[in-house]
C-alpha cells in the first residue's frame, strides 16, 4: 500500500514538474507554435551577420580591400535580411485582430510595428550604400524597438 | 406578506446600485487610463519632435564647426595676398566656406579626399612579439623571430645552441588605401608595409608588402600570390603558421578576376602571370654561389609563373582550387650551359564554418615545381646535378586549422600542418651544415583575447620537427607571447 502511494506521490510530482515546464498559454491571444516569429528570426539573422562581419578586423592575414569586399558582401546579405524584417512587418499587424487590444493599445502597437518598419528600411539602405558604422547603430535601435513591443505586448516575464 | 415583498424589492435595489456603482467606477477608471495614455502620446510626440530638432541642430553646428576650421586654416596661411587685400581674403574665405567639407568615405574607416569621389583610408598595427625558445637558430636568423623549419638545427647544429628569448616588433606596420568609383568599375589602390625586411633581430628595415591598384577585374601590383586562399591562412600569433602551408608569399602580378554563376552559386575564376623566380639546389661540384638557405638563384627566368584559380564562396565558407604551370631555368653567366624545365602544382584550400563564429581551415598542396611556394624557405624548386642536368622536385604539404570562438572575445586555434618532399640521393652529396629538408611537421596552440576590438593579447605554443635528407632531425618548443594594438 506505501508503495503505491510512493508512486502516486511520485506520478504527481512528475506532472507537477512536467505541468510546471510547459509554456504558459499566450496572454496576447496569439496561438504559441513554439517556434520564433520570423521577425525574430530576421534579427537573429542581422545580429549573426553582423557579428561575423565584425571578426573580419582579426584576419590580420587578409589583405585591407580584400576585408572590405568581404564586408561589402556581407552588407548586401544584411541588406536581404533587412528586407525581409521589413517584410515581416505586415505580418505582426495582420495579427492585430487577434490581440483583442484597446483602441489606444492598438495605436501603440501599430506606431511601434511602424517604428520598426522605418528603421528596417533604415537598415536596408545604410547596408546598401556600405555605411557599416550606422548599421550597428540602427540594430541597436531595432533591438530596442523589439524589447518595447515585447514588454508591453507579449507580457515577457523580467 | 406585503412586508416581504417590500423587503425583497428593497434588497435588490440595494444590490443593483451597488453593482452600477462598481461598473461606474470602471468606466471612470478606464477614462481615466485612456486619457493618461493619451497625454503620454503626446509627450512621447513632444520628445521625438525635440530630439529631432536637437539633432539638426547638432549637424549643422559641426558643419559650422568643418567650415570654421577650415575657415582659419586658410586665414592663418601666410599669404601676401591675405595680409594686403582684405578683399581678396574675404572672397578667399567665402571659397573656402562653399569648398566640400571632408566626408565619411565608401569603405569603413575612409575619408572622401574634399571635390573628389576618392575615399582613402590609412591604418595598420602595432605588435609586439616576445618568443621563448627550447633551441636557438643562431645569429641573426629570421627562424627567432617566426617559424621557419629550414633553420631548425639538426645533430652538431645544435651544439651550443640553447633556449633563447627574442623580443621584436617587427611584425608592426602601416596600409594606405584608396578607392575610387568609375565608369570602369571601382578603382582600388593600396599599400602595405612592415619591418620584416632583414634578418637581424635588433634592425627594422621596412618591407614593402603590397603595392597595387585594382580597376574593376584587372589588378596589377604586389599582392599574395593568386595560388595562395589567404582566407584558409591559421589565426596564428606566428607570422609564418604552419609546416604544411603554402608560404604567405606577396610577389607582383597582373590578374584578371572574372566572376560568374554556376547552378545559383556565386563563383570566381581568377587568371594570373606572376613574377618568376627559380630556386636550385645546386651540386656543391659546380660551385654555384648559394644564399643563407643554400639556394642558388640563376635569375634568368624566361616566362612568368602562370596560375589560375576557381573560388566558391557559399554561405557556409570559402573553397578554392587553384593551379599553377611554371619554368625551371638555370642558365650560367659566359657559359653555354642551359637547363630548364616546366612543372606544375595544385592546391585546394578553403575555410567552412562551424558552429556559431568556429570554423575549419584547410590546405592540400602537391607540386613538383612547388619549392618556393611551399614551406618558407625549406624547399628548391629543382636539384641541379654535377652534370647540369634539372631534376624537379616532388613535394605534398596539407595543414589543417580549426578555431574555437569561447565568446565574442576569447578565441583559439589548433593548427597542425606536415610536408615532405621526394628530395633525390643526389642532394645528400651537400654540404652537411647546409643539409637539404625532407620534411617538416608543426603544432600551433593559442589562446587569443581581444577585450576590445582594437586590441588582441594572446599567448601561443609552437612545436615544430625538421628531418634532413640524411634522417637527422632536430625540434623546436617554442612560447610566444603577443600584443597587438591596431589603429
Amino acid at each position: 500500500m506505501t508503495k503505491y502511494r510512493l508512486a502516486i506521490v511520485a506520478a504527481a510530482c512528475l506532472s507537477a514538474c512536467t505541468a510546471s515546464t510547459q509554456s504558459p498559454p499566450p496572454l496576447s491571444g496569439l496561438p504559441d507554435t513554439g517556434k520564433p516569429a520570423l521577425h525574430a528570426v530576421s534579427d537573429a539573422r542581422l545580429r549573426e551577420l553582423m557579428d561575423s562581419m565584425n571578426t573580419l578586423m582579426f584576419e590580420r592575414f587578409m589583405a585591407e580591400p580584400d576585408i572590405d569586399r568581404e564586408r561589402r558582401l556581407y552588407t548586401l546579405k544584411i541588406a536581404d535580411a533587412a528586407s525581409d524584417l521589413g517584410a515581416t512587418v505586415d505580418v505582426i499587424l495582420s495579427r492585430l485582430p487577434a490581440l483583442n487590444l484597446g483602441s489606444d493599445e492598438q495605436t501603440v502597437f501599430r506606431a511601434l510595428a511602424g517604428k520598426l518598419r522605418q528603421q528596417a528600411e533604415t537598415l536596408q539602405t545604410q547596408a546598401k550604400l556600405n555605411q557599416i558604422d550606422g548599421i550597428q547603430q540602427t540594430l541597436n535601435q531595432t533591438t530596442a524597438t523589439c524589447s518595447s513591443c515585447h514588454a508591453l505586448f507579449r507580457k515577457l516575464a523580467p | 406578506m406585503a412586508k416581504i415583498i417590500k423587503m425583497l424589492l428593497a434588497t435588490i435595489l440595494v444590490s443593483l446600485s451597488v453593482s452600477v456603482s462598481a461598473e461606474d467606477d470602471l468606466r471612470t477608471l478606464v477614462k481615466q487610463m485612456s486619457a493618461q495614455m493619451a497625454e503620454m502620446g503626446n509627450q512621447v510626440k513632444q520628445a521625438n519632435q525635440r530630439i529631432a530638432e536637437l539633432e539638426a541642430k547638432l549637424a549643422q553646428s559641426e558643419q559650422g564647426k568643418v567650415y570654421a576650421a577650415t575657415a582659419v586654416q586658410a586665414q592663418n596661411a601666410p599669404t601676401a595676398a591675405a595680409a594686403n587685400a582684405p578683399a581678396t581674403a574675404v572672397a578667399a574665405d567665402a571659397a573656402v566656406k562653399a569648398a566640400p567639407a571632408v566626408t565619411v568615405g565608401d569603405a569603413k574607416g575612409t575619408y572622401k579626399v574634399p571635390g573628389t569621389d576618392t575615399s582613402l583610408g590609412f591604418g595598420g598595427y602595432v605588435k609586439l612579439d616576445a618568443n621563448y625558445s627550447s633551441v636557438g637558430m643562431g645569429g641573426d636568423k629570421l627562424g627567432d623571430q617566426h617559424l621557419a623549419v629550414a633553420q631548425i638545427p639538426v645533430g652538431d647544429n645544435r651544439l651550443g645552441e640553447h633556449s633563447k628569448s627574442t623580443f621584436h616588433a617587427k611584425e608592426s606596420r602601416f596600409w594606405l588605401k584608396s578607392f575610387t568609383p568609375s565608369s570602369w568599375g571601382e578603382i582600388n589602390t593600396f599599400l602595405e608595409l612592415d619591418f620584416l625586411g632583414a634578418a637581424d633581430v635588433s634592425t627594422y628595415t621596412p618591407r614593402l608588402r603590397h603595392a597595387y591598384g585594382s580597376i574593376g577585374n584587372f589588378l596589377a601590383g604586389q599582392t599574395w600570390t593568386t595560388f595562395l586562399n589567404p582566407a584558409a591562412i591559421a589565426d596564428t600569433l606566428d607570422f609564418a603558421g604552419s609546416a604544411g602551408a603554402l608560404v604567405y608569399l606577396r610577389q607582383p602580378q597582373v590578374r584578371w578576376t572574372q566572376p560568374f554563376s554556376l547552378a545559383g552559386s556565386k563563383m570566381e575564376f581568377q587568371a594570373a602571370a606572376e613574377t618568376p623566380k627559380s630556386r636550385l639546389w645546386s651540386d656543391p661540384a659546380l660551385k654555384e654561389a648559394v644564399d643563407a638557405y643554400g639556394f642558388t638563384n640563376p635569375n634568368d627566368e624566361r616566362y612568368p609563373d602562370l596560375i589560375a584559380r576557381l573560388n566558391y564562396n557559399p554561405d557556409w565558407g570559402s573553397l578554392s582550387l587553384a593551379a599553377m604551370g611554371r619554368q625551371i631555368r638555370y642558365t650560367k653567366q659566359a657559359t653555354v650551359n642551359q637547363q630548364d624545365a616546366w612543372g606544375g602544382a595544385v592546391s585546394l584550400a578553403g575555410k567552412v564554418n562551424t558552429w556559431g563564429k568556429d570554423n575549419l581551415r584547410f590546405m592540400l598542396n602537391y607540386g613538383n615545381a612547388m619549392g618556393r611556394y611551399a614551406t618558407f624557405n625549406a624547399f628548391e624548386d629543382a636539384v641541379l646535378g654535377a652534370g647540369g642536368q634539372l631534376q624537379l622536385l616532388d613535394i605534398y604539404s596539407g595543414t589543417i586549422a580549426y578555431q574555437h570562438w569561447w565568446n565574442n572575445a576569447w578565441r583559439s586555434t589548433l593548427a597542425y600542418g606536415y610536408v615532405t618532399s621526394d628530395q633525390p640521393a643526389v642532394v645528400l652529396a651537400g654540404d652537411k651544415t647546409k643539409m637539404m629538408t625532407r620534411q617538416a611537421q608543426s603544432v600551433h596552440a593559442n589562446l587569443l583575447w581581444s577585450p576590445l576590438a582594437q586590441t588582441t593579447f594572446g599567448l601561443e605554443y609552437i612545436y615544430a620537427e625538421r628531418e634532413r635528407v640524411d634522417g637527422l632531425s632536430g625540434d623546436l618548443h617554442r612560447l610566444q607571447f603577443s600584443s597587438r594594438f591596431n589603429f
